[in-house]
């Protein structure tokens, strides 16, 4: 509405914004969104709401575009407005992307205010931004990429002694789609029940003759991203998603003495309305060596026999797989690419080359990962699922539904819980004491071998609380 | 805890024995039931399919010696509402139709059947079916599965009749009851005819009735065969099903509604007198009377073994419930001659069109013969070429047979 007003009044009105009753006073000046950072993000948006990988030729005139992008400058100058004025402590916001949460980021960045994003994949995940630890990456989540990655080498990788009895129960119930975050594949199809190389071996000639392919020769799967979701949110080494995968479809062509399985994400129908899976699918149905099909018909059983390499730019493949001794190749960063887990390709000569010494190392009939790869993996899973999980009632598991359900857990809690020593409190304050860049369940440093044994009691608080 | 064997393995997966030789599984709660892919497991019996293809791998301890792996599916009602719910979202009419199903197993097509609910005319459905096929020393590593993947035989040309009358995603739905790993036994005499209640059980043949159309009018029938389930069929020889095709011979009556002929059996129970009730007892019998039945329908377990096999399921037996295998097949008048059928066939292993016979038999059968020799699973197709109500015929298989040599025509 104050977007549309703004828009109405082509700017001549100065904007006026009061929260809770208090006007916000004028505020300082702060760096404005660059044309080139409104221009990324109009075209992330418009693709989004259009369920296109990529605008049409020409898309830089298109009234469309030129009106989203009006929004968009007015919405930036309202956030401007928000974080400018000094009394912003934190955004917090459940998204990261588009023009609604997406220019809010930007203006927090900018105007040096936290941004702590919320995720519902467990019990209670967030990611925290401070401005005095920014690094100067691209974006939000490139900055928590390299941030992430430091904390886990020194936190976790730096204690893996300790905590490998941890990973692998994680690891353990991961198998049997326990503890899986509220995207994770379910069903009577989501469990890997495979123990050892016989009989993936086994199953393996049962998963190559479903789909034509010859069980001897390696098999790479390239797995499809929902290719209009938040486009270049992270750091990514192509043009964009749907570049990514052409190209890489273009390769398996020409690249004949290995299997390809091209695997489209299952949500796409959500995403894209121009069959650009299919399309490519079709133009390439004379090719032997390449199958086309929906990743959900293909169970994790299957899967995980036939595929020696997985492809992906950030799926979560590339932290799953690893874990179970599946090597995987990234062509951009996600929350976990800087763990050491999969092998993240630095640019597109690098992805080629990546891909070139991977599939030689198949054809000769060595592993392309190493045990080290795989324990980061295992700990990336107990550090996402466990260790990063702030568990309370305050805020119910996502499996805690449908919304009846989930909102008398909460009123119960609310009502009858007592509120000394919340988990959710003092998760938040660590925290923000710590300035770390994420929620964690207890002291990471201070983690015991295993749950039997007690946590020691935190050090004194260094910084003041949020919460007061 | 424990070292971990391969990065599949985690420190808690504890080690499973493996199943003897000559065990039987019948929960899906059973751990030696190591893998299901499409598959919900139960607790009484070893589950339900819920995708096409389903997988389920057990582990065996084989120990160098060759398994039979006997595995009894069912076809009942709960298959068809599952099938409904699943692949067409409520309505249960394709539900109904035959399912053919391939079975793989290391990696090797061994078995295939087919399952019917349909009963039109005098055909008698097969909707319970006990896979079986044998497994050598060398393919049931220790450390391995013995893998049971059923699938739709996709990459098949069928014959148009049979194409058209299945059912799509054929295995949602059906239930596993159980599953028996045994040692292979020598089984009937070479050149021994496997007699109609036998066939499904041994493992040996499975047929239903094939609804072209949404009328119920026009139908055909379909035959599965295994060849090495066959007694003494090896290279050299045939495989031939005797057939009876007939008509029912009471239409007008059989053909009443239920509800009508329910209250015809009460009057006949209550008020009428005796002598009246024993004229029209035979008339409303839910089965028409049976004739004589064919001669020589069944041969090849012996009466003990029959007793054997209806022992309720342990560990240490196998269970089927199936019909006695001396039972006569249901087997009313009004039979057609060969040359008003026609066959067709064609080799599920590597879709080669098979050449199938049409002979009069002895005894008002009717022989299939399949002229060329079989390289695994065959499936056959029969239909009437010269009635004018084909849906008012049903054919039974009476027996399955290895022939030494082509019977000339006219025999």
């Amino acid at each position: 509405m104050l977007v549309d007003h703004q828009l109405a009044t082509e700017g001549r009105e100065e904007l006026r914004l009061s929260v809770a009753g208090h006007e916000l006073p004028r505020p300082r000046r702060i760096p404005r969104i660059t044309p080139a950072e409104l221009d990324l993000n109009t075209v992330a948006t418009l693709c989004r709401l259009e369920l296109v990988p990529r605008l049409e030729e020409g898309w830089a005139q298109d009234p469309a575009y030129l009106d989203r992008r009006r929004r968009g400058a007015v919405l930036s100058a309202i956030y401007d407005h928000l974080f400018g004025s000094g009394d912003a402590v934190a955004f917090v916001t459940s998204h990261v992307d588009y023009d609604q949460w997406g220019l809010g980021v930007l203006a927090a960045q900018r105007a040096g205010v936290p941004v702590i994003n919320p995720q519902s994949t467990g019990s209670l995940k967030a990611y925290t931004l401070f401005p005095e630890t920014a690094r100067g990456e691209v974006t939000f989540r490139a900055e928590l990429t390299r941030q992430i990655g430091a904390a886990f080498e020194r936190d976790v990788w730096a204690q893996r002694h300790r905590l490998r009895e941890r990973a692998e129960l994680v690891a353990w119930r991961a198998k049997g789609n326990f503890g899986r975050p509220s995207w994770w594949r379910a069903g009577a199809r989501a469990t890997l029940e495979l123990s050892n190389a016989t009989e993936r071996r086994q199953l393996r000639a049962h998963a190559a003759a479903r789909f034509g392919l010859d069980p001897d020769r390696p098999t790479v799967a390239v797995f499809n991203h929902a290719v209009s979701d938040a486009l270049w949110t992270n750091r990514e080494i192509f043009a964009n998603l749907a570049d990514w995968f052409e190209q890489t479809v273009a390769f398996a062509s020409v690249t004949r003495h290995v299997n390809w399985l091209l695997l489209d994400h299952p949500s796409q129908i959500r995403y894209d309305r121009t069959n650009f899976f299919g399309n490519l699918a079709e133009r390439y149905a004379d090719q032997p060596h390449m199958v086309f099909r929906p990743s959900a018909t293909i169970s994790k059983n299957l899967l995980w026999s036939l595929v020696d390499l997985g492809v992906t730019v950030r799926g979560s493949v590339s932290n799953e797989m690893p874990a179970y001794g599946i090597p995987v190749i990234q062509a951009g960063w996600s929350e976990w690419s800087d763990c050491g887990l999969s092998l993240v390709a630095s640019d597109q000569t690098d992805y080629w080359r990546l891909l070139d010494d991977a599939i030689d190392t198949l054809l000769a009939g060595r592993p392309v990962i190493t045990p080290e790869q795989v324990e980061r993996a295992r700990l990336w899973l107990w550090f996402y699922r466990s260790a990063t999980d702030v568990t309370s009632a305050l805020v119910p598991h996502w499996d805690v539904w449908p919304a009846p359900y989930l909102l008398r857990t909460l009123r119960v809690h609310m009502a009858q819980v007592e509120s000394d020593g919340e988990p959710v409190f003092s998760a938040v304050e660590r925290m923000w004491r710590e300035r770390a860049p994420f929620l964690t369940r207890y002291p990471l440093r201070h983690v015991a071998a295993n749950d039997r044994i007690a946590h020691p009691s935190e050090a004194a608080h260094a910084y003041p609380s949020i919460l007061v | 805890m424990r070292t971990r064997q391969s990065w599949f393995d985690t420190l808690f997966d504890d080690p499973v024995d493996g199943l003897a030789v000559s065990s039987v599984v019948s929960s899906g709660r059973d751990p030696a039931l190591r893998m299901v892919d499409g598959f919900v497991r139960g607790i009484a019996v070893v589950g339900r399919c819920a995708a096409t293809p389903t997988l389920l791998a057990f582990k065996v301890a084989a120990r160098g010696q060759p398994i039979r792996v006997r595995v009894w599916v069912r076809f009942d009602w709960t298959a068809v509402k599952w099938w409904s719910e699943r692949v067409v979202g409520g309505s249960v009419a394709g539900g109904r139709r035959a399912r053919l199903l391939l079975v793989r197993s290391q990696g090797r097509l061994r078995h295939a059947f087919v399952l019917s609910r349909q009963r039109h005319g005098t055909t008698e459905k097969v909707a319970r079916a006990c896979i079986t096929f044998d497994l050598a020393a060398d393919e049931v590593p220790d450390d391995g599965l013995v893998i049971v993947e059923l699938l739709d035989p996709t990459d098949v040309a069928l014959p148009a009749p049979v194409a058209a009358g299945l059912v799509r995603q054929p295995t949602v739905g059906l239930q596993v009851d159980h599953v028996e790993i045994a040692t292979p036994d020598e089984g009937p005499a070479p050149g021994t005819a496997v007699g109609w209640g036998a066939c499904p059980d041994l493992g040996v043949a499975t047929w239903g009735d094939l609804l072209l159309d949404d009328t119920g009018r026009n139908r055909a029938g379909v035959i599965v065969i295994n060849p090495d389930r066959v007694p003494g069929l090896v290279a050299g020889t045939r495989a031939t099903v005797s057939l009876t095709v007939r008509r029912p011979p009471r239409p007008g009556l059989r053909s009443l509604p239920k509800r009508a002929l329910r209250r015809i059996r009460r009057e006949v129970g209550r008020r009428l007198p005796d002598k009246v009730r024993a004229v029209l007892r035979p008339l409303v019998r839910r089965r028409p009377a049976q004739p004589a039945p064919p001669p020589a329908p069944a041969t090849a377990p012996s009466p003990a073994r029959a007793l054997v096999l209806r022992l309720p399921p342990t560990p240490a037996s196998a269970v089927p419930t199936l019909p006695a295998p001396t039972t006569a097949p249901p087997s009313p008048p009004s039979a057609v001659s060969a040359s008003a059928l026609s066959a067709s066939g064609v080799s599920l292993v590597s879709g080669r069109p098979l050449t199938v016979e049409v002979r009069p038999g002895p005894e008002e059968t009717i022989d299939l013969v399949v002229a060329d020799e079989l390289d695994g699973p065959a499936l056959l197709c029969v239909e009437l070429v010269r009635a004018k109500r084909r849906h008012g015929y049903g054919f039974q298989v009476v027996r399955v047979a290895a022939s030494p040599a082509p019977v000339a025509v006219g025999h």
